[in-house]
């Protein structure tokens, strides 16, 4: 029982963004959550209902019973409701979470099972019988016995005959597959080699049973949507694990909910028992169950925090589960309080509440939004915030103060932040603006944000909207990682105010939020172009696998935890920018001379999972400068991440991929004595996006050097090009001006003139055929008295007749140029 | 340009310097020749240390390609110009045209150091304030004074590369000639050697030299 109840928490964390539910159904679904957890029912929501499907079961129903379907759950998103029925994003069957549009095999008797797609999922309200709707693949022998091709083959079931989709149970899916979308269209996420070899089944076709023909999926991608038939992010990379594995994810998920969610439950794992153990010490005056939870959790820090460090995902999870439980209980209390608490934004709570804890909680029991966006600001900014806490009635004057302390702290504070550190902040700050107007959004999905954004590795984010938050940070964090302490401080700034915006949710939030979101695609643009570019496609690519779902968030979790323990291996960087959290808690604290304070610290940002000395050097490098030492670190990586990553191709591959593009000028009539990197220098000083320049070799009797300038988009390169033409560039010493073409390879020569094709005739000889191999296999001298000699003498001919052309040539253009000079000069060139 | 190189040379670009001496630059090399192959043919003239192709993404794939072949001495890269300059040397079988071998040159390397110098001096005891600074590009507007200057270079500069486009394409026409017409030419030569081993082995010679005595 307690699976279930954990997975249905997770599964509430995990709302989809995509649907915007109005505060109203968020009400709803909290009270119906109430209810049904005292009276123990499974199913979440209240049951609408809606019009009529297209049925057709011609799957044997399978007999399951009632008492089976237990292992069945609904996620929690819905996707819309009529009054008959309740569509549903997701369900959980067995611990694996299927989505709408994944690929599932469908129980076949003994048979191999029927391999189809979720199109619909949905609960009719009358009877309680889950329903889905499948399309289905078609395998070759579906169509034509006779025809011959791959096995692996799938064609999608297109058109309005019987036998497209089926309406069935639910209980009729067996298990996911893997089937592969092998369309060329841009919007469907190639899958490599590997990917393909490793998928059960793949598919590049449609079947028309209308027509009885197949066409290629992208003629009706537009009919069916676009993620409908177009691989997932994740389709491609899962390798199809086997259950019992996703039901240990899904477990150990559970677990950390579990402690939050029901905090009565002793079995939790053995990392989180010493919090349960405290929550008998707590002796405060809980005001909600959200806010004594995560007491509770900071006194588990004094025990277990100081022992143990390291970046992990299920203790932001928990802290965001008790805040977003805190909302849920505080109807009023939007998701933004949650979120905003979800990290440090326990810890600074915490802190209020023990300084004057009846105010803060007044506050919070006043569902007060203040404290929220105090919080907010506290979080970010936590040494800056904590002396303005002391009342409740401060507002905006406040929260202007406190901006400014941020700024004197950012100017401080420049190098205490760590980039990932930042990153983080501002991503959960615009993070919490967005969530604050959407009002839907649960702190468990904004977590998983927090968490993917600080791993630079943004796993959902479907909402266009979000987008630009998610650019930003990672943007960001690339201008960080190039110079990696200036950049600190507009970072800061910009944090400063949008933290401002969100503190005062009720009168700014909705205006706030867009003009930041603004900023950010603006930030976003200014900053290196191809690296941005690379995120946003990134980005671009992330929307259809997004679709948040505990799996996403098992995933997100793993790759925390791998990443972590990766980075505790590789000079810890995760780590250290907890410790540098903390250290900026802890100096906040110390300012306080709040002693116990201290020894909470660690905990927010730290995991439970990998026992770490380090903590305690931690909280003793707190209080100096010992900061800036231990942010250059983290810097360091990221730098030297960062270029890993982004290695520059070699010239000759960028030029060939640039080529492709329409990326490549060929610039003439430089300087011949001028370098590559000279040009490079010169031009990008003065050019917009230039990649790379090389000039090309050639000997000094050619009176002007060519350069090869790669750009980093065909638009950039046009540009260069039509201001050249319009304008003239010119060597700022001698005027010499520069021409640019754009550069397209030149076409093969069939062959290289010159190479008789004497293989082919040498086996019309017969004699001497030998001495003849000898002869002409080696680099030789001809000798006077042979055909050969003749003959080469005869290109040495050609050969000289080119030169002395070339060289009447120069001579005449150098002549011609030399008369326009004097001609034209006044200034004496 | 090497003469007010001089006073900018640092001691890589000596090296460098050192190393352009010593290197010979090959043109008109086929294709098909490998750097191996290269090495084996310098390889008669003294040690080569190192040797690479030039390649320039402007020739045709499959037209000429340049070479650069590094020697251990200034004297072996010499000998190894003045052989290869006197004797048509044939790099491949079947192969006649000859590679052109001249004395390698520093603006052949793409990646030669700049003479630019990264700093100016001290002083202003340089005799030509040019070289120590860093040349930039500007940008000449409709309307500037040098308007009309700029405008006339550049179209002259545009003609240049024409005509320099032209000739080669001149050039690689007479080149398709006269490798045709050596086709032509080296097939007749092998018919007629072909005929003259017939004669030969068919003994016709002797018949011959019997019949007319």
């Amino acid at each position: 029982m307690p699976h279930r109840a954990t997975t249905r928490h997770d599964e509430k964390l995990l709302k989809d963004s995509r649907e915007r539910a109005s505060g109203e159904s968020i009400r709803r679904i909290e009270k119906e959550e109430r209810a049904m957890r005292s009276d123990g029912l499974h199913i979440l929501f209240s049951w609408l209902s809606q019009g009529t499907f297209p049925s057709g079961n011609d799957i044997t129903n399978l007999g399951v019973s009632m008492s089976e379907e237990a292992d069945i759950q609904w996620g929690t998103i819905q996707v819309s409701a009529t009054k008959a029925n309740i569509f549903y994003y997701s369900f959980f069957s067995e611990g694996v979470e299927y989505k709408l549009y994944d690929n599932v095999q469908v129980y076949n008797g003994p048979r191999e099972p029927y391999i189809g797609k979720i199109i619909k999922l949905w609960e009719e309200k009358q009877s309680g019988m889950k329903k889905v709707l499948i399309r289905w693949f078609l395998r070759l022998r579906d169509l034509d016995s006779q025809m011959e091709g791959d096995p692996k083959e799938l064609y999608l079931a297109f058109g309005k005959g019987i036998g497209v989709t089926n309406e069935n149970d639910l209980e009729v899916i067996c298990g996911k597959s893997k089937v592969l979308c092998t369309s060329k269209d841009v919007r469907n996420k190639q899958p490599s080699a590997s990917d393909l070899k490793k998928a059960d089944f793949f598919f590049s076709k449609i079947y028309n049973v209308d027509l009885q023909h197949l066409s290629p999926v992208q003629k009706v991608v537009d009919k069916l949507g676009c993620e409908a038939v177009y691989n997932k992010e994740e389709w491609v990379t899962e390798t199809l694990k086997s259950n019992d594995e996703q039901i240990v994810q899904s477990k150990s998920l559970q677990v950390s909910n579990h402690e939050t969610l029901s905090k009565q439950e002793p079995e939790s794992t053995h990392y989180l028992k010493p919090m349960l153990k405290d929550v008998g010490r707590d002796k405060e005056q809980k005001p909600s169950r959200g806010s004594a939870l995560k007491r509770k959790q900071v006194l588990n820090a004094e025990e277990v925090g100081n022992k143990k460090l390291k970046a992990s995902a299920s203790i932001v999870l928990s802290m965001a589960g008790a805040l977003s439980m805190e909302s849920r209980t505080q109807e009023k209390l939007k998701a933004s309080a949650s979120i905003v608490l979800s990290m440090a934004g326990a810890l600074s709570m915490e802190s209020r509440t023990q300084e004057n804890a009846t105010r803060s909680n007044e506050v919070i029991v006043n569902k007060n939004f203040k404290v929220d966006g105090q919080q907010v600001l506290s979080k970010a900014h936590l040494p800056a915030c904590t002396p303005p806490q002391t009342e409740a009635n401060m507002k905006k004057s406040c929260q202007l103060a406190d901006t400014i302390k941020v700024d004197e702290q950012a100017a401080q504070s420049k190098l205490d932040f760590p980039p990932c550190d930042s990153l983080l902040i501002t991503t959960k700050s615009v993070n919490v603006e967005k969530s604050s107007s959407f009002k839907t959004i649960s702190a468990g999905e904004i977590t998983s944000l927090e968490v993917d954004d600080a791993l630079e590795r943004p796993v959902s984010n479907s909402q266009i909207s979000r987008q630009p938050a998610e650019i930003k940070g990672l943007s960001e964090d690339d201008q960080i990682a190039k110079e990696a302490i200036p950049t600190s401080s507009p970072v800061h700034d910009g944090l400063g105010r949008a933290v401002t915006g969100s503190s005062n949710p009720r009168q700014l939030v909705e205006t706030d939020s867009l003009p930041k979101v603004d900023r950010s695609a603006v930030n976003l643009t200014s900053l290196d172009s191809s690296n941005s570019k690379a995120i946003i496609s990134e980005v671009q690519r992330d929307p259809p696998k997004m679709a948040d779902n505990s799996s996403g968030f098992v995933e997100a979790e793993k790759s925390l935890v791998k990443r972590s323990i990766s980075n505790l291996k590789a000079n810890r960087e995760a780590e250290v920018s907890a410790k540098v959290t903390a250290s900026m808690i802890n100096s906040t604290l110390e300012e306080k001379n709040v002693q116990e304070k201290v020894n909470f610290s660690p905990l927010p940002e730290s995991g439970n999972f990998v026992k770490d000395s380090d903590s305690k050097e931690v909280n003793l490098s707190v209080n100096s400068g010992s900061h800036i030492e231990m942010k250059s670190v983290p810097t360091n990586e990221l730098v030297k991440e960062k270029r890993r990553i982004f290695k520059e191709l070699p010239w000759e591959e960028n030029l060939l991929q640039g080529l492709s593009f329409g990326k490549v000028l060929l610039l003439q009539n430089l300087d011949p004595s001028l370098t590559s990197a000279d040009v490079r220098e010169m031009l990008k000083h003065i050019l917009q996006g230039v990649s790379d320049v090389r000039v090309i070799p050639q000997e000094t009797i050619c009176p002007y050097g060519q350069a090869l300038a790669i750009f980093d988009s065909r638009l950039l390169a046009d540009n260069a090009l039509q201001e050249m033409e319009i304008k003239c560039l010119v060597l700022a010493s001698n005027k010499r001006p520069v021409i640019a073409t754009k550069f397209k390879e030149i076409s093969n020569l069939m062959r290289f003139p010159g190479h008789l094709a004497l293989d082919k005739l040498r086996l019309s000889r017969n004699l001497g055929a030998d001495d003849y191999k000898k002869a002409v296999s080696t680099s030789h001298s001809s000798q006077p008295n042979t055909i050969e000699y003749e003959m080469a003498m005869e290109w040495r001919w050609l050969q000289e007749i080119t030169e002395t052309c070339q060289a009447e040539l120069f001579e005449k253009q150098k002549k011609e140029i030399d008369e326009i000079r004097k001609s034209c000069n006044r200034k004496g060139f | 340009m090497a003469a007010e190189g001089v006073l900018t040379i640092s001691e890589g670009m000596a090296k460098f310097q050192e190393r352009v001496s010593r290197s010979v630059f090959l043109d008109d090399v086929a294709p098909s020749v490998t750097l191996a192959t290269i090495i084996t043919a310098l390889g008669q003239f003294g040690k080569v240390l190192n040797a690479r192709m030039l390649d320039c993404p402007l020739s045709p794939k499959l037209g000429p390609k340049r070479a650069l072949v590094e020697m251990a001495t200034q004297r072996e890269a010499e000998r190894a110009i003045k052989e290869i300059q006197e004797h048509p040397f044939i790099m491949m079988k079947g192969i006649l045209r000859p590679v052109i071998a001249r004395a390698a040159e520093a603006s052949l390397y793409p990646e030669r150091p700049s003479k630019i110098r990264k700093t100016l001096p001290d002083n202003g005891d340089r005799k030509n304030a040019d070289i120590g600074r860093k040349p930039t590009f500007c940008w000449v507007n409709r309307g500037d004074p040098d308007w009309d200057f700029v405008c006339k270079q550049k179209q002259l500069a545009k003609k240049h590369v024409m005509e320099c486009q032209y000739l080669m394409q001149e050039l690689k026409k007479e080149e398709e000639k006269l490798s045709k017409e050596q086709e032509e030419r080296a097939a007749s030569f092998l018919d007629k050697f072909a005929l003259v081993d017939a004669c030969l082995r068919d003994k016709i010679v002797k018949q011959l030299v019997e019949v007319s005595d």
